[in-house]
């Protein structure tokens, strides 16, 4: 009995400390939490395809077959949809690396979501939604081509 | 030339000081000023940028290309937009009272349920937009365009429609109680259960 108060005794101190280290880590982790921007979303959607030349092969078929017909053949020619060579196309005017990556993955995750969510605006369908017609590396196959005819 | 005694020297050195060095500095002040932004508070000013949720308060944003842009629920309270494009951005709940939005292009846009209290949208390109129980109390839409844009359970509680287009436009729902109507253009406008709709078109 009293070797069990003495442990007790002994392990106050230790639980003090332990308990005080803990608030504080949950006080920083809070505080680092409300620091942080809240705009970034976490999704790094990089076209791993870009500038392969067997991918941009395949894109160009992939776009003939699926993107031509309204976005311009081989994506140089006018459509009635939108010219698609624009898309990230401003990204290289950023000298910085770091924001280079950033705006690119933005235009990367628009330009997937765009083509596997197609375009609805106003319950007026624009674009059909691609997904499970065509696969991601397809779609990222097509992105690869479809920069590559930029002049 | 007479000797100039010590204190005579320094204020000349002080004041050719004053003279000179402003003149050297003014190159340095000048490159500072161009360097372009191109993010605040996280957000990248960019097209197709993700900046959900960003706090772009104030920030201004005259003539940005940010479109495509997902900007659901940022808080752009007083930015200035002046020509900024926004066309097909998506920014559904954003806070956007008090905003200069002059000239902004934002065809094809989603401004679903955001606020545009006080907002100076002059002259803005709005058309085919989706401005679903967004409110415009108060705010200024002279001239703009809003041709085909679906404002079913919007608010333009005393808002500045002189001279809009809202031609095909979808006003269910809409309360306009107040608003000035003058020259607006209401052809061929959907007004079911409008409040303050003209009646006349």
């Amino acid at each position: 009995m009293p070797a069990r108060l003495v442990s007790q005794r002994a392990l106050r101190p230790t639980l003090g400390i332990g308990l005080a280290t803990l608030l504080a880590l949950t006080v920083q982790a809070c505080s680092t939490l409300s620091m942080a921007p809240p705009t970034r979303t976490t999704d790094a959607w990089t076209n791993p395809l870009r500038g392969d030349a067997a991918s941009i092969d395949a894109g160009a078929l992939a776009y003939a077959q699926s993107c031509a017909r309204c976005h311009g053949e081989e994506a140089t020619q006018p459509g009635p949809a939108a010219n698609l060579r624009l898309i990230g196309r401003y990204c290289g005017r950023l000298d910085d690396p770091t924001l280079k990556q950033r705006c690119t993955e933005d235009a990367d995750a628009y330009f997937l979501k765009s083509v596997e969510d197609g375009k609805v605006r106003l319950d007026v369908r624009h674009m059909p939604g691609w997904k499970g017609q065509l696969s991601t590396e397809q779609v990222w196959a097509i992105q690869a081509y479809v920069e590559s005819r930029r002049k | 030339m007479p000797a100039l005694n010590r204190p005579t020297r320094s204020l000349l050195n002080l004041a050719a000081a004053c003279v000179i060095l402003p003149g050297m500095l003014l190159p340095a002040v000048a490159v500072v000023e161009s360097i372009p932004v191109h993010e605040i508070n996280g957000c990248g000013l960019w097209p197709y940028t993700r900046c959900q949720g960003a706090d772009l308060r104030h920030a201004d944003l005259v003539g940005r290309n940010l479109a495509g842009a997902d900007l659901r629920g940022a808080n752009l309270a007083r930015a200035d937009l002046r020509g900024a494009n926004l066309a097909g951005a998506n920014l559904e709940g954003a806070d956007l009272r008090g905003a200069r939005l002059n000239k902004v292009n934002a065809p094809v846009a989603i401004f679903r349920h955001a606020r545009l209290v006080g907002a100076d949208l002059e002259a803005a390109r709005l058309m085919r937009s989706d401005y679903t129980g967004a409110d415009f109390t108060a705010a200024h839409l002279e001239i703009a365009n809003l041709n085909h844009a679906r404002l079913t359970d919007a608010r333009l509680v005393s808002a500045d429609l002189q001279e809009a287009k809202l031609q095909g436009a979808q006003l269910i729902g809409t309360n306009m109680e107040g608003a000035l109507k003058r020259f607006t253009n209401f052809n061929d406008a959907y007004m079911k259960d409008c409040t303050g709709c003209p009646l006349d078109w």
